[in-house]
């Protein structure tokens, strides 16, 4: 079974740059205001029924390891400095 | 397939202590990605690094790992390829690490043909220290030490490295990264002195300065001068000024490389010690 897959942001990790907005040929990602953040915003995967899924530049040029394409279901587990375990999975 | 980064990171390290949208994290993850295509076990590969932002580097993968002194990256390696040939053995570190104070030890490793990895992270700029001007500064371009626009000419690290004697050498840039990839992979499969030169983005430091201070922006701005090595090829000498060609531009498969000299010198040597 193929599995479904689907570009993923770790919150934690993303420092609002938007060169992977840039990059998307599909329009598929956003900066949204996120006032919790220092960065005052946070990539949001915005319309993700658009993206095409193989090309993957979001991925290849996010500098801070925040975005990926992932399967649908699989988790991605990393462990900040503070000791938290960020998981994310749809 | 996607890579599973976090197998090859300290994730007790991240986030990584980079500026937002900095190149250094892009290459970064171009190295992991031609490293995952090749397989590697991370106890095979030590990565070593100078002093810098790019420098940093070192700290946030799941290798055996060696920050240094500034400047002082290659020599390590070296230390480390002749005592344990088998290692898989990277340099990771900046333009003025490797280029400015380092650049004696960079030109020998290069001479030697010793199967290390040198990725210059080359962001034109010493970005940890507050943007002065580095070997690799675009002339004209503002520094903190060229307020008025650098005077200085500055090294091609193509020519340097193959000039130099590395056997395999390639420049990529940060604006297209799954190239980078690729160059990066074979870099690491030559045995010899390879070099890649990674043009990275600093849009802190070198960027501010030249009206490109925003990553987006000077990624544009090195997407827009980038030129790959086939296309250039019909290009004049004054099309190609200012431009960046990207590609494999050498490699030698026939020079002897230093470690395995080094075996084959001292083998007789220890059997005469044993008869
Ligand atoms: C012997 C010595 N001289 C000077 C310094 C200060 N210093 C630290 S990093 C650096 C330059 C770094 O530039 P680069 O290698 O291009 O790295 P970047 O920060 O741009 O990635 C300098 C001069 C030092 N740490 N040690
Ligand atoms: S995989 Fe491609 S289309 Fe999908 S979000 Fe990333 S850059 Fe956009
Ligand atoms: S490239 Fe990475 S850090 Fe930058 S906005 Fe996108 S997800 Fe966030
Ligand atoms: S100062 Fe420049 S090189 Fe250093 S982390 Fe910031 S953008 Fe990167
Ligand atoms: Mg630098």
């Amino acid at each position: 079974m193929a599995a479904q897959q689907t570009p993923v942001v770790i919150n934690r990790f993303c420092t609002s740059c938007g060169l992977c907005v840039d990059v998307c040929p599909k329009n598929v990602l956003e900066l949204v205001e996120d006032l919790h953040v220092w960065t005052g915003s946070m990539c949001k995967v915005a319309r993700p029924e658009d993206c095409v899924r193989k090309c993957r530049f979001c991925e290849a040029i996010c500098p801070h390891f925040a975005i990926s394409v992932a399967d649908v279901g699989v988790e991605l587990v990393f462990q900040d400095s503070h000791g938290q375990m960020v998981t994310k999975s749809r | 397939m996607s890579v599973d980064y976090p197998r090859y990171l300290r994730n007790d390290k991240l986030p990584l202590y980079w500026c937002p949208g900095c190149g250094n994290g892009i290459v970064l993850k171009a190295l992991l990605g031609a490293i995952d295509d090749l397989r590697w076990e991370k106890d095979d590969m030590v990565m070593v690094s100078g002093i810098g932002c790019a420098a940093r580097g070192s700290g946030y993968v799941d290798f055996h790992t060696l920050h240094t002194l500034h400047g002082r990256a290659v020599p390590a390696a070296t230390a480390i390829k002749m005592c344990h040939p088998s290692m898989h053995v990277i340099v990771f570190s900046g333009d003025g690490d490797m280029l400015a104070i380092g650049g004696n030890h960079f030109i020998h490793a290069c001479r030697r043909n010793i199967n290390i990895t040198m990725v210059v992270v080359n962001n034109w700029i010493y970005g940890m220290t507050g943007g002065q001007y580095s070997p690799t500064t675009p002339p004209g371009s503002k520094a903190s030490t060229m307020p008025q626009g650098n005077i200085d000419s500055n090294f091609d690290v193509v020519e340097l490295a193959r000039g130099a004697g590395a056997t395999f050498v390639a420049r990529g840039s940060v604006a297209e990264p799954a190239l980078l990839k690729n160059y990066l992979r074979k870099g690491l499969e030559h045995k010899g002195a390879s070099v890649i030169d990674a043009i990275s983005s600093c849009h802190t430091q070198w960027g501010g300065r030249n009206q490109l201070g925003d990553p987006v922006q000077l990624v544009e701005h090195i997407r827009n001068m980038t030129v790959s090595r086939n296309n250039a090829d019909v290009l004049s000498r004054e099309e190609l000024t200012g431009k960046l060609v990207t590609g494999i531009f050498h490699q030698d498969l026939e020079k002897k490389e230093y470690a395995q000299a080094y075996a084959e010198l001292s083998r007789p040597v220890e059997q005469n010690v044993v008869v």
